[in-house]
Order: C-alpha cells, then structure tokens, then sequence
C-alpha cells in the first residue's frame, strides 16, 4: 500500500533523530531514527527486552517518570498547535503532551473506581469538561469501541468486574475519549484471548485514517495484518523493516 | 542422630513452654486490664462524691475530672488536626517531589523524630518555645495548651506520617504511571486519584495519631501548665487526664484522690482501646508495620 | 487547584526540617559544653565512682547506670516471653484465641505509658493490703512495668517478621519430616532474625526513654547507683524532668541538657543500629539494585 502512495505525498508527523535512552549505566537504544508519518499505522517488532517499550514511551515523555533517566537527541512531533519538540519540554507542559499522544498500556491500567468514573475522571481532570459534555463523550467512545451495549446498564460497577477483553477496551475508550492525534499501543493484545484480540484489532483498522499509531508487538502474524510500516529493533538499533 | 522418639519428646516439651511463656504473657496483660478496671470500680459504685464533675478542689471535697478530660480531648483534637494536615503534605511531598535525595532525607528525618525521647521534646521546648512566649508575645507565663499542642504535633507526626506512606506507596506504584500517561500531572494523580481511593484507610490513620495524643503524658505535664479549668482560649494552661494521674501520685495525697486516679484512668483505657479497634477497622490490612 | 498540593507539600518539608535543626541544634548546644566528666561524677573521682567505692552527687552517672541497668531486666523480662508469643501469633494466625491475643495486644501497644504505671501503682496497693506490707517502689517494680509496656512490640515484631517469611519454608519443613519445633527453631526462626531484632531494638528504645512509668513506679531524683533490685534508683529521662522542673542553680540546668544529650546519643545510636538491621534485612531481600531497573525497561 505504502509503495504506491510514495513516501512524498504522505505527511511526516514524528521526527527522532539519534535519540539515545538509557537508565543509569545501562544503555537501552542508542541513535535511534524514525520517521512516523500522518495516519499510518507503525509497527516496532523485535526480541523481547531490546526497547520497544522504552522507545514508544518516549515519544510521551513516559521515561521521565523513572528514576535515573537520561535521553539525548532530538524527538519532534506535529500536533494540531504546531511542531513541538518534545524532548525539549518542560515538566509542566508534559500533561498536555500526554493528552495528545495516548498511549494504551500492555496490561488493562485501569482507574480506581466504577466503569463510568474510569472514563469520568481523565474528561474531567483532563480535558477539564463539565459533565454534560464529558457524558456525551463517554457514550459516543463507548459506541466506538463496540462497549457500549455491553456496560451501559452497569456503568456504575466495578471497571475490574470486567472480563480482559472489555477492560482492555475500556482503555482503549478512555484515552480515544481524551481526543489524542498519535496513539501509542504497547502490546495491547497481549494478554487477550484470541477473539478479544480479533475484536481490538478490527478496531484499530478502523481507527487508522484519523490517528497515527506507533505500536508495539510480538506476533508476526498480527504484524503483518496491521502494519503500515515495520520497524524492527535490534542490539539497541533500529532497522526500518 | 536423635531417635525419633528423642525429637518427639523435644517437641512436645519446648511446645509446652512455648505455650506456657504465652499463656504467662497472656495473663499478665489481661491482669493490667483487670487491674485498672478492679480499682475504678468503686468510683461507679459509690455515690459519696462525684467525681464527673467540673471542679477539682481537694480541700474541699470536689474531685472532679471533667476539666482534665476536656484538656486531654482539646489537646489531642487540636494537634491531631495540625498534624494530620502537615502529614499529608509531607506524604505528598515524598511522593511528587523529584528530588529524591532530599525525599529519602525527610523520611529519615521523620524515622529519627520517633526515636527522640519525648522529655528531650519537652526540655527543647521549656527552654526554646517558652521564653518566646512568655517575653515575645506577652502571654502569662508561657504554660499553656498553645505550648503542648506545638511539641505534641512533632511528637505525632511521624506515627501519621509512617502510616500514610504505607498507605499511599502501593496505590502510588499501581495507578501513577497510568495516570500520568493519561495526561494526569503528578499532582492531580495524587488529590483525584489516590487519595479519594484511600479516605477511609487515612481515617484510621489519623486515629492513630489521636491515640498517641490522648496517652503522651510528659508534655502536657512539663508545658500544659497542669491547671485543673476549663480554657478560655488557646494560650490558657490546661491539665490532661495522663498529667493529672502523674501528679496526684507525685504529691501523694491518698484516700478520695484516689478514685479520681482510676477513674482518669478507665476513660483513658476505654478511650484508647475504642481508638485502636476503630483505627484497626478503617485500616484493614495496612496495619502491619510498627505500633509506635 | 491541584498545584496547591505541590506548594504546600514543599512548605511543609522546608518547615519540619527547619524545627528539627532547631531543636536538635539547640540541644547540641546547650549540652556539648557540658560533656565532661564532671556532668557525670560531679566531684568524685572517675574510677572510685565507677566502682561504686563513693558516691557521686552532682553527677548523672547513677542515671546513666540506672537507666541502663531498668532497661536491661525490662528487655530480659520481656524479650523471651514476647518472641514466644509471636511465634505462637504467627503459627495459626486464624484461629479465634489468636486473634483474641493478638487484639489485646495490639490495644496494649497503643494505651497511654502512665497507665502502666498506674498498674504498678495499684500493684503496690495490692500487695501492701495483702502478703506483702512493705511492698514499694523499687527498681523490679519498674522493670516489671517497663517490661509489660514493651511486650507487645516484641510480640508483634517477631509476629510480622514470621509472617512475612513465604509459607513454602514451613511446608518444606513439614515435608522433610521436622517437628514443628524444628521448623520453627532451625528454619523459620533464623530466616526472620534481622525482623526480630529489629523488634528488640523498637524495645530497647521504648524503655530507654521512657519517663511516665519509671517516674511513678520507682525512679527517684537521687538515689545514687542502684543498691538492689528492692531499692529506688536514678533514671536518664526522670533526671531531666526534675531537673528540668526544680532546678536551683545553673549547674543543676547544666546537668538536665547534659543528661538530654547523653539519652538522645544512647536513642540515636539504636536507631542507627535499627536502620542498619533493616537496610541489611532489604538489601538480602531484594538483591543488588541493579536489577530493580530492569523490570521497568521493555
């Protein structure tokens, strides 16, 4: 699909260039370039342990929540407001980074709380809506996700009463719900069974034209139904695939 | 090699005296409880001077404790309150802060707090906090409720402290880095989603700061004043219920003093044993570590 | 809104740190200049009073001897009897008279000290009503008290330290055909030594200064070293109390700052000793550092 487009007439949304990570003495990825471009879906694949996850946790300054972190090079996205450079942002700007490029977490990360309030809470803290609106949105992203005829008549139980699959998707709702331009996916069938995983990844076909996605997985299979672009991670490298 | 029937033999003798150190230990805890209950006994049964009173005159007759119950309960409210308040901001301190050398400092700090002798508090405090207000702010003599409540906050602290790090840590590793992922600030993370989570466990937290207020007995004794009325403000001295029960012993004064002593002592034992259950019961399982 | 926490939380470290230098300070500073050996024999010679040879007044080394000595019979009173206890808490901690146990010491742990001392006092009444007229205050009197007041530190110390240990150990044993008292002495016991400790120390601390139960169950002001386990004897925080409270020259001040930084050496250097046991106890625990890291990458 890639080939007959061209590289030219798809816009390039992500820029690293020879971004080195590393956690105190140990080096996880050194000169690392990539390009991501508008509505593509990426895929990092590669032996376990070798930095997907920290790559893809640059891209949202996730790293900095580690202790002892140390990253040098150049990582700049295209965001609605404009070209922001993300390795050069200040603590304080990084909740609103997060807030455009979502990320969806290997193992369901959910809130404390009911069904209803792990979508509530992020909408109101967040993206600072009131309630009426936050409410519109959750039903309209519960929809989209194929949830919504499942937990609409328990909104207000437990988020972990659900089964992995829904959980996973519940995830996956909140941070759509949040409104974000790059998606970051680590993993996130993983530990799913077979049909929840089929039912994550005809949504995240669905999803490809309105958000660029960077994700990370371990099956070939998977990689080759969804990929646009294969990057492939090797001895701390990366090979474009 | 031990026959078999040797190591049976040694088993069943040290599970005995096993047994027989617990049962000892068992009853000589439960004698304080009887104790104190046995002696305080007469207070309820005799109706020759009522000791639930307001007045503590023991020339003339009146033992009344109530003034000393409303020092020890003043007292305890207001430096649980403070203290509570302090606690929370240093748990969020230790948890948002990004200097973790200077975090790892306070948290040692805090350790060290509860190894300090409370009479070293107390002498500190005589000599330090007194002066100020007896000459700086021109407050009386300086004894007073005010001075008590200053040095039992720092006396408090750490126990509250301890607690909500045990509390707000796990909740802290589960949920933070979702949250922050999400577009939480760190700050957010802890007002709107760890600590709504862990209200009812903080409670019992503070409940236990409150016990360890109502029981201290030497900085009310050497800084309250040891007056036996009713504040009429925050720089009034006062006399707690642990202060008074040190200085009738101290003075000797024998015979319907007395009563006042067990008396002062039953509430306190009712009081703190009603605490702890409730402290254990809103606290589930983080009681673990140590019962400072 | 939320930034408010951030401010105050820093407000309130800068300000707990600034009061502790303070205080510590203060007491650093009253107290050094008294640290020489007349704080502590007065006016006697060093090894006569040592000896026991002359008394000493002036000085606060009875104190220090007294102290030491109450702590000491509290701790051997209290530790075997507390370490049983909590091996029998930590073996079947299900079972109802467990937990009745375990309550009443957990609310023991948590009453006010003085009633302790309240205990040993109506003790004296006891004993002076019925078997015993000249029953009084005296140094096994208190140390009685002491030690019933650090029994349930020990007892939940050693408690939380089996309890932490993995039930495969117990099973194991069980498995190999060990008694129980095998399992416990040789496997269990062992494993959670750095917890017990620990335990001890909270205790050894505890009783060292505590003031409330020693101040009505037997220390007095001046009593020289203690003659007997019958007799009245001097104690580290009583001293600074009186002291504190009636002092009639400066040197007698001197004396209460100087008897304040002995016993806040004595507390430091078994809370050094604590911090010492449990950094060991996690660094065994959890391996070197190092690998911590690892979890969080990929």
């Amino acid at each position: 699909m890639l080939e007959l487009l061209g590289q030219g007439q798809v816009e390039v949304v992500g820029h690293l260039k020879n971004v080195s990570i590393q956690f105190a003495d140990t080096k996880i990825l050194r000169d690392v370039n990539l390009q991501l471009l508008k509505g593509q879906l990426h895929m990092l694949t590669g032996p376990s342990g070798c930095g997907k996850t920290t790559l893809l946790r640059a891209l949202n300054r996730l790293n900095d929540c580690f202790d002892k972190h140390e990253m040098s090079g150049c990582i700049s996205l295209k965001l609605s407001e404009g070209d922001v450079d993300v390795h050069l942002l200040a603590h304080k700007h990084l909740p609103l980074l997060r807030r455009k490029v979502g990320m969806v977490f290997q193992i369901p990360n959910l809130l404390p709380g009911s069904i209803i309030d792990n979508l509530l809470l992020p909408l109101k803290v967040v993206a600072g809506l009131d309630l009426a609106h936050a409410m519109a949105r959750c039903e309209n992203v519960l929809i989209q996700v194929k949830l919504w005829d499942e937990v609409k008549d328990r909104l207000n139980h437990d988020a972990s009463s659900l089964s992995g699959g829904q959980q996973q998707r519940l995830c996956l709702a909140r941070t759509l719900a949040l409104e974000p331009e790059i998606l970051l996916l680590d993993e996130p069938t993983a530990s799913l069974d077979p049909e929840n995983t089929e039912v994550i990844e005809e949504l995240l076909e669905s999803l490809k034209q309105q958000y660029t996605m960077v994700m990370v997985s371990h099956c070939p299979a998977q990689t080759e139904r969804l990929a646009d672009k294969v990057f492939r991670l090797e001895r701390q490298q990366v090979i474009s695939g | 090699m031990q026959s078999h029937k040797l190591t049976l033999k040694q088993n069943s003798w040290m599970q005995a005296l096993l047994m027989t150190l617990v049962v000892t230990s068992g009853l000589l805890l439960f004698a304080v409880f009887c104790f104190l209950i046995w002696f305080s006994l007469p207070v309820f049964f005799t109706e020759t001077t009522s000791v639930f009173s307001l007045k503590w005159q023991p020339e003339q007759g009146r033992f009344g404790i109530l003034s000393m119950v409303f020092g020890t309960l003043s007292l305890a409210f207001i430096s649980t309150s403070v203290a509570f308040i302090i606690a929370l901001g240093l748990n969020s301190f230790s948890l948002l802060s990004r200097r973790r050398w200077l975090v790892a400092l306070l948290r040692s700090l805090l350790r060290f707090m509860a190894a300090i002798p409370t009479v070293v508090y107390g002498l500190a405090a005589l000599f330090l906090l007194l002066p100020l207000l007896r000459n700086g702010l021109q407050l009386g003599s300086g004894y007073s409720l005010f001075a008590a409540v200053c040095m039992l906050i720092l006396l408090i602290l750490p126990v509250i402290c301890v607690m909500l790090d045990n509390i707000t840590t796990p909740l802290w590793q589960q949920y933070a880095l979702g949250a922050q992922a999400l577009g939480f600030s760190p700050e957010q993370t802890y007002m709107q989603v760890i600590l709504p989570h862990c209200r009812v466990n903080i409670g019992g937290a503070a409940l236990l700061g409150f016990n360890r207020a109502i029981g201290d007995t030497m900085l009310p004794l050497m800084l309250a004043g040891n007056a036996t009325q009713l504040p009429s403000g925050v720089f009034d001295a006062i006399r707690s219920l642990t202060a008074h029960i040190a200085l009738v012993i101290a003075t000797d004064q024998g015979g319907e003093a007395y009563n006042s002593l067990f008396a002062s002592g039953i509430l306190l034992l009712m009081c703190s044993a009603c605490i702890c259950l409730l402290s254990r019961y809103l606290m589930g399982r983080h009681r673990l570590e140590q019962p400072e | 809104m939320s930034r408010l926490i951030g401010y105050w939380g820093r407000l309130c470290a800068l300000f707990i740190i600034s009061i502790m230098l303070i205080l510590i300070g203060f007491i650093l500073f009253k107290g050094l200049p008294t640290l020489e050996l007349s704080l502590f024999f007065g006016d006697t010679a060093p090894l006569a009073a040592m000896m026991g040879l002359q008394p000493v007044w002036e000085g606060i080394w009875p104190a220090c001897v007294g102290t030491l000595t109450v702590v000491l019979c509290a701790v051997s009173l209290a530790s075997v009897p507390g370490i049983a206890s909590g091996i029998w808490l930590a073996s079947a901690p299900d079972k109802p008279a467990q937990k009745v146990f375990g309550l009443a010491v957990d609310i023991l742990a948590g009453i006010p000290s003085i009633l302790m001392g309240l205990f040993g006092f109506s003790l004296i009444l006891l004993l002076r009503g019925s078997f015993f007229p000249q029953a009084n205050a005296s140094l096994l009197l208190a140390s009685f008290c002491l030690a019933l007041l650090i029994l349930p530190y020990i007892a939940c110390a050693t408690q939380n330290a089996l309890s932490s240990l993995p039930k495969q150990l117990s099973v194991t044993g069980a498995a190999l055909g060990m008694t129980q008292w095998q399992v416990t002495y040789r496997l269990l016991l062992p494993q959670a030594k750095s917890g017990i400790m620990s335990g001890l120390m909270l205790a050894i601390g505890r009783a060292a200064e505590d003031t409330a139960v020693i101040m009505l169950t037997g220390a007095v002001a001046n009593a020289g070293l203690p003659g007997g386990l019958l007799q009245r004897f001097e104690a580290l925080p009583f001293t600074i109390f009186y002291y504190s409270a009636q002092y009639q020259s400066q040197q007698e001040l001197n004396m209460a700052f100087g008897a304040a930084l002995v016993l806040l050496i004595l507390t430091s250097i078994i809370f050094a000793l604590l911090a010492a046991i449990v950094r060991g106890r996690n660094r065994s625990k959890f391996g070197p550092v190092k690998s911590l890291i690892k979890e969080h990458i990929c």
